[in-house]
């Protein structure tokens, strides 16, 4: 176009098209080609789609709209970046142009932004549209996106591969490449893979052997059909469901919280695995298990899937935080449920798949009404469902009938009790008398620090030994200080003493004349703290409060005050931020508790048998009151909906920069249809989308849901997925080598009625299973990645699977399930790695420390050590293939790891204990414990001048054989299958 | 270095390895078998990359840069916390006349966004050092010896003034947790020279980790065996590196013998799989690293001068001193990436200075200033400062005004720092870039973390824009799919 043909401003029309051109090069052309160019079409790149090295590229402008306004000159979009008025206008990136420059550029624009033909630089600016992109008939026929269907199943010139489907796809396709099948495995290789693919756990000697023994056709099927209904299954493949939906127990970031009760979501997961849930029912209750007609305590728990992810409880960017946690849901949702990489589409349309960036804020508008995280019990929702609740009711009425009835025994006797210490007390019924009495005696019978100056305490910050809070506890070591006790400028507090380590502990005695009617503990705690009175713990805070609060202790020291000495002793836990403790007691002696009047005088004057009965009825009622508390509602950590917020496409993926306003929708590759949420999906507290969502994702008329399952199925039998990227069905992602296999695999699944167990058999039953593994020269020279499956794939263990096996083959495995998170023992270096050494672990009972590792507390700055150095899943992003490394750093956790030598220790004691006394049946034992398999000639005779060897070098025969053990628990044969 | 590039299920000429590790079974020499192992691609070819098919290279071997790299070597002193920027390197002299008086001034902290406060001048004088006449508060007296040696870099800004996410733009670039770390980075693109020793080391400060712990050196969705490994320098450096229940070494080397001969029983049968013979070979590499990896913190070996150059002979300086030795041991034996935190835990435990400014950094600078300035000389005496890049800094700077009501503490400032970079092929005193008068942002030059990391990378030999990990269907980089020049006025 000519300059000529342009709406010329006033000052453009006094100059000539030479004059401009002219302007062009002698004024312009320097600053564009200096700041400019280098990104915008000078050389390879073109940020922001934007080229400024020609006319052309300035009037199409880039992404975010053209550059010039020739209407309105002063309002280009590029005298706006120029502004540097804020943080989405900076342009150049590096530094603004000095006035004079951006005068230049104004007066340029005014013009009409006029440029010199011989400087411009053209280019192909549209490179990144690939055709695979668009949305048209071509990319709609991509495989991925076809309906599900069972393909003809091909007819195979071989009977034996030729009686299962599964077995006729594969067969086929070595067939056509010339290749052969292996032959079937070893059957102790077999047993072996079975357990590990469905348990995660080795077969017993004694499993291993009644296999070998069964000669009915049946036997595998049988061993299938056992393992499939153990309560191990779940644990198994629920971790491979866990490493999808990168499940954790903290937030991430400086503090890295505990996200509590979140592991009723592993829990859930796991029994639906053991339930066999149908698959199209688990994903809709974790996507909208709080919007089902049908809703259960259950379905609830699993929307815990919203809350799996990292979220930042200090972010540096508000708006921008939030869209990083519904985009961590999104991608998550999209590659874990679609494998589609819909997230690639936040800044700018998907460069290789077809989705747009409309589809992927369409879809985050399913999401966006989700409330924020929050610490603590934020995100917890109540999941007791309505039939527990009046069971509960029931339960509860039933209950106060027994504690009327027991109430009515004890009121005759506790009336005697109080005549008769009237009798001796006359003060006691003086209620009149009570004010004055109040009144004349100090309420505090310890005073905190916000009255007056403070009390001198005992204190240490060195962890002091176990019986510290007892009241005869030497504390003359302890250093002694007034409260109380924290960092300056703790909200509420008030310092007399500095105390800036993680731990203290405080003791200090009181003196009481009489028992008071009624106790109250005023603390402040600034975090977690533990209180003890006479050396019972009496309370527990935890998390900070800010201010002073008045708790009531009267019941809880009912059965340890005494008058003289008495003993109160804190310890106070901070993890962050400020710190602070301090705490004081108030008293009220108007009115004696009737049990402490019993205690101290019940037995001159109701005698002992009065003082019994009352004791017994006292006692039953204690009892009835407490487990009247365990009946409470129950929670987990769940989704929930705030309001109803709209959702813009925000350009760039800049919070700041909204465009288009968008509704839900699904991908449009995928459907055509316009979402619209039906009546009585609204639920109240949430507006129904999720559910629609759910419902559109778990219909069998998706093209992709059942494929991607399908999918993994095959991926954890066979080492690896008929598409090997199995989060990602794109374009960029892996082919399948078998698609038609893949494709029937998905339509049985879902006339299975998506159930999983099924399938598991129907794999597990084929041929292409149940192959040998070893190679040969030719099919390792014609398909060395074994894409045909002529040969099934060793695989090493996985993290779990290595620590799961050790603990069994020693004997010490605790198949304990469900519950809270446990600690394994960690060594102090890699405690020390945490900001707070003391704090970040926590410890669990013996006995706790060696259940199965999908227990243990996933932390996301401090993951277990062991599961860690052997290619855990990584717990920030849905982890769809493990990977599996060998590096010498593991040799070493497995070699001189305690937890290894610990587990030799204990291999050898059982050795010991089943093969007493006889070596070479010791040596014999513990190789078919680890291999599941006779040890050989060559293995015994190692093995006993090993431990020969060391025996003659003055090492006692135990500690040799249990060396001999280390190495066993080394072995290559026990940490690979096949 | 035969075949590095097969797949990973290739059946690779494994007929002369067998035949070998069977007269290894018979007592060869085990030693000579690693090598043989590491050097004919043993070790390569182990691994799967996140898609399950693409092989890689054994992650520990030794990679060659694509482009001529000026550094072999990197050694970033990590000031956690947040080191202020107008009391160390960021001469101010506008700010000591304002101290105590009210201004306007656009900051933001973990206190949030504020339009004016309270101004603390700066608590140290300055002096001019070296040649170039560099301006140095009295803080680092060592270190302003050394400025000539030294590129400063005024501009530095970074996205989050919040700890939680600026360690982890620092660390890795991004504010999201979940991304490679810097080392991580080039352990993935160089390997390491030496296959005895880890590729990339971090020393932590002896009162803990920094905020976030190992996600500061997390691999990320990379293997981890790119990971950082944390060394300790003193006792044992490495977790699990010493022999358990008192074994001997001679009665280890009977041990691995034996574990070799059941190992190459179950291997015979097995030839085609290169992870089975990978891991065989790992157990001789750990007992090598088992050897040499105490012998690198082996310190009496070091004469008394050079002690004392580092500051090992003062209790103030021992830590931080034996941390620098030790990185300079460490490069001297091919490692690539080293990281020292100054500073850790919470609180004062770091540079993070919210109450009294003077304390902290007194103490912070007065641990650091010798042991640093001892590592500049000896790495050049020993012609070793060509090849080895350091890095100085923290997340962030501070702010000019006061965070309190009362008192000197600053509040943290990512809208300008200061930073510091020598060796490895980087200009000596020079200072690019500007803040503001009073330092609270930069105005000239400006550089974001990202063009740091690209002159890291850049010095490596490696084009920062070039350097990437396939991952989620992109090419992931360090320095974002958006790109970033390196710091072209200081190479």
């Amino acid at each position: 176009m000519s300059v000529l043909a342009m709406p010329m401003v006033l000052s453009a029309q006094e100059l000539s098209d030479a004059a401009k051109v002219e302007f062009f090069d002698q004024k312009v052309y320097a600053i564009l080609k200096d700041n400019c160019f280098k990104c915008h079409g000078g050389e390879k790149k073109l940020k922001g789609q934007f080229r400024l090295t020609s006319r052309e590229g300035l009037l199409a402008g880039g992404e975010i709209g053209p550059a010039i306004n020739l209407k309105e000159p002063q309002k280009s979009l590029l005298l706006d970046m120029l502004s540097y008025r804020d943080g989405d206008h900076e342009m150049p990136p590096k530094a603004k142009l000095p006035q004079a420059q951006i005068d230049i550029l104004t007066q340029w624009v005014k013009l009409g932004a006029p440029f010199n033909p011989k400087l411009e630089i053209a280019g192909n600016d549209v490179p990144d549209k690939l055709p695979n992109t668009q949305i048209n008939a071509r990319t709609k026929a991509y495989w991925a996106y076809q309906k599900i269907q069972h393909p003809p199943t091909p007819k195979v010139a071989n009977d034996d591969w030729g009686r299962s489907a599964i077995d006729a796809f594969v067969f086929d396709r070595l067939a056509r490449n010339k290749l052969t099948p292996n032959g079937p495995a070893d059957r102790r290789q077999l047993i072996r893979r079975a357990y590990y693919d469905l348990i995660g756990l080795p077969p017993s000697p004694e499993e291993v052997a009644a296999f070998m023994k069964d000669n009915s056709p049946n036997a595998f099927g049988k061993v299938i059909d056992r393992l499939l209904a153990m309560p191990q299954y779940g644990e198994k493949w629920g971790r491979h469901w866990l490493d999808l939906v990168r499940f954790a127990e903290t937030n991430g970031y400086e503090r890295d919280s505990k996200k509590d009760l979140i592991w009723k979501y592993r829990d859930y997961v796991i029994r639906a695995f053991n339930e066999d849930k149908p698959y199209d029912r688990f994903i809709m209750e974790q996507i909208a298990g709080d919007e089902l007609p049908d809703k259960t305590g259950d379905s609830i728990t699993a929307t815990g899937f919203y809350r799996l992810g990292i979220w930042d409880d200090e972010p540096a960017d508000r708006p921008l935080a939030r869209y990083d946690y519904l985009d961590d849901i999104l991608r998550t949702a999209s590659e874990t449920f679609l494998g589609m990489t819909v997230g690639c589409a936040r800044c700018h349309d998907h460069k290789i798949d077809p989705i747009p960036q409309k589809d992927y804020y369409s879809l985050l508008s399913f999401f966006n009404d989700i409330s924020p995280h929050g610490k603590g019990k934020t995100n917890h929702v109540p999941i007791t469902d309505a039939n527990t609740k009046a069971q509960m009711e029931k339960k509860r009425a039933e209950q106060q009938k027994v504690i009327t009835a027991i109430q009515s025994k004890l009121e005759p006797i506790e009336e005697a009790l109080i005549d008769g210490y009237a009798v001796k007390n006359p003060t006691i019924r003086d209620k009149a008398d009570g004010k004055e009495r109040n009144k004349l005696k100090n309420p505090y019978a310890l005073p905190d620090a916000a009255r007056g100056k403070g009390q001198i305490w005992e204190y240490t910050t060195t962890k002091p030994g176990d019986n510290w809070f007892e009241i005869a506890y030497n504390d003359r070591e302890w250093k002694k200080d007034w409260s109380g006790f924290g960092s300056k400028g703790t909200p509420g507090g008030h310092v007399r003493t500095e105390w800036k380590t993680s731990d203290i502990w405080l003791r200090k005695d009181f003196r009481l004349v009489e028992i008071p009617g009624k106790l109250v503990l005023r603390i402040h705690h600034d975090e977690d703290a533990e209180v003890y009175l006479n050396g019972k713990q009496i309370k527990t805070f935890t998390g900070h409060i800010g201010r002073y609060v008045d708790v009531d202790i009267t019941e809880a020291s009912l059965d340890v005050l005494q008058t003289g000495r008495n003993t109160i002793a804190i310890h106070c836990r901070q993890t962050s931020g400020g710190q602070y403790i301090d705490a004081g007691l108030l008293v009220d002696y108007n009115i004696t508790p009737i049990p402490i009047l019993a205690r101290l005088h019940g037995k001159a004057i109701l005698g002992d048998a009065k003082l019994a009965e009352y004791n017994q009825l006292h006692q039953q009622l204690t009892t009835l009151e407490q487990q009247k508390l365990e009946v409470k509602e129950e929670f987990a950590m769940a989704v929930g909906e705030r309001g109803r917020q709209k959702t813009w496409i925000l350009r760039r993926g800049n919070p700041q920069l909204q465009g288009e306003e968008v509704v839900p929708a699904f991908p449009q590759i995928l459907s055509a249809s316009e979402v619209k949420i039906p009546e009585g999906y609204d639920t109240g507290k949430t507006s129904g989308k999720r559910r629609v969502l759910a419902e559109w994702i778990a219909s069998k008329n998706n093209p992709m849901t059942a494929k991607v399952m399908a999918n993994r199925l095959w991926q954890h039998h066979f080492g690896r997925g008929i598409v090997r990227s199995s989060n990602n069905f794109g374009h960029i992602g892996d082919q399948p080598t078998h698609p038609d296999l893949l494709n029937w695999l998905a339509a049985e699944l879902v006339e299975g009625d998506w159930k999983l167990k099924r399938m598991h058999k129907l794999i597990m039953m084929s041929r292409t299973y149940q192959m040998a593994s070893r190679g040969n020269q030719a099919a390792l020279a014609a398909d060395p990645n074994n894409d045909f499956f002529w040969r099934f794939d060793m695989r090493r263990l996985t993290a779990e699977e290595i620590r799961d096996s050790i603990l069994a083959l020693t004997g010490q495995l605790n198949l304990k399930m469900a519950g809270p998170s446990i600690y394994t023992e960690i060594p102090a270096e890699v405690a020390n790695t945490a900001s707070r050494p003391g704090a970040a672990w926590g410890r669990s009972s013996k006995e706790d420390a060696v259940r199965r590792s999908v227990y243990i507390f996933v932390k996301r700055s401090l993951q277990e050590p062991f599961l860690a150095a052997f290619d855990w899943a990584d717990t920030d992003n849905t982890c769809d293939v493990r990977f599996v490394t060998t590096v010498p750093t593991q040799t070493l956790t497995m070699m001189n790891s305690k937890f290894l030598n610990d587990s030799a220790e204990v291999l050898a004691a059982r050795l010991q204990e089943e093969q007493p006394n006889d070596t070479s049946a010791q040596v014999t034992h513990a190789i078919t414990l680890a291999t599941s398999r006779p040890a050989t000639k060559e293995d015994v005779a190692d093995g006993l001048k090993l431990i020969e060897h060391f025996t003659e070098n003055g090492i006692d025969k135990n500690k040799a054989l249990q060396r001999f053990c280390l190495l066993v628990l080394n072995l290559n044969e026990f940490v690979y299958l096949d | 270095m035969a075949n590095i590039d097969k797949p990973a299920n290739t059946f690779c000429g494994q007929t002369s390895r067998r035949e070998f590790l069977h007269q290894v079974g018979g007592g060869f020499s085990s030693l000579a078998l690693t090598g043989m192992m590491a050097g004919d691609g043993f070790l390569a070819n182990q691994a799967m990359a996140a898609d399950g098919k693409t092989p890689w290279a054994n992650p520990l071997a030794p990679k060659k840069s694509p482009l001529p790299a000026k550094a072999k070597h990197v050694i970033f002193l990590f000031m956690y916390g947040g080191p202020s920027h107008m009391d160390t390197f960021d001469y101010k002299p506008k700010l000591y006349p304002l101290d105590g008086k009210t201004i306007d001034v656009k900051t933001f902290g973990r206190g949030g966004k504020k339009t004016g406060g309270r101004v603390v001048g700066p608590k140290w004088d300055f002096k001019k050092y070296g040649q170039c006449g560099k301006q140095i508060s009295d803080l680092f007296p060592h270190v302003g010896q050394q400025a000539d040696k030294i590129a400063f870099l005024h501009s530095m800004t970074a996205d989050s003034p919040i700890h939680g996410s600026a360690m982890l733009m620092m660390n890795s670039g991004h504010l999201l947790s979940g991304k490679p770390s810097l080392g991580s980075w080039v352990n993935y693109g160089l390997g390491s020279e030496n296959e005895n020793l880890p590729g990339y080391v971090v020393m932590l400060d002896p009162t803990g980790g920094p905020i976030s712990g190992a996600k500061n050196w997390t691999s990320g969705y990379m293997p981890a065996a790119y990971q950082g490994v944390t060394v300790n320098a003193s006792g044992t450096p490495i977790l699990d590196l010493k022999n358990a229940r008192g074994m001997k070494r001679d009665e280890q080397r009977t041990m691995l013998d034996t574990l070799g001969r059941f190992n190459n029983r179950h291997l015979s049968t097995r030839t085609d799989n290169s992870n089975l013979a990978a891991r065989i070979a790992s157990y001789e590499l750990a007992y090598k690293m088992q050897m040499s990896a105490p012998e690198a913190v082996d310190f009496d070996s070091e004469p008394g001068h050079i002690q004392k150059l580092y500051g090992l002979d003062q209790k103030r300086t021992q830590d931080f001193g034996r941390k620098c030795l030790l990185a300079r041991r460490l490069v001297e034996r091919g490692v690539r990436f080293i990281q020292i935190y100054s500073g850790g835990n919470h609180n004062d435990a770091n540079w993070d200075a919210h109450g009294d400014l003077e304390k902290n950094h007194n103490y912070h600078a007065g641990n650091t200033d010798q042991p640093i300035a001892g590592l500049l000389k000896d790495l050049e005496q020993r012609g070793l400062l060509d090849e080895t890049l350091i890095v100085w800094g923290g997340e962030f700077g501070r702010q000019p005004t006061a965070e309190y009501a009362k008192g000197t503490g600053r509040d943290h400032n990512s809208y300008g720092f200061t930073m510091w970079m020598a060796g490895g092929g980087i200009k000596g005193g020079i200072s690019v870039g500007k803040t503001d008068e009073l330092g609270a942002a930069a105005v000239e030059d400006r550089f974001h973390v990202k063009n740091l990391h690209a002159t890291v990378l850049t010095q490596l030999g490696f084009d920062p824009n070039d350097l990437s990990y396939f991952y989620r269907g992109l090419d992931q980089r360090l320095v974002g799919v958006e790109g970033a020049e390196p710091i072209r006025q200081i190479i």
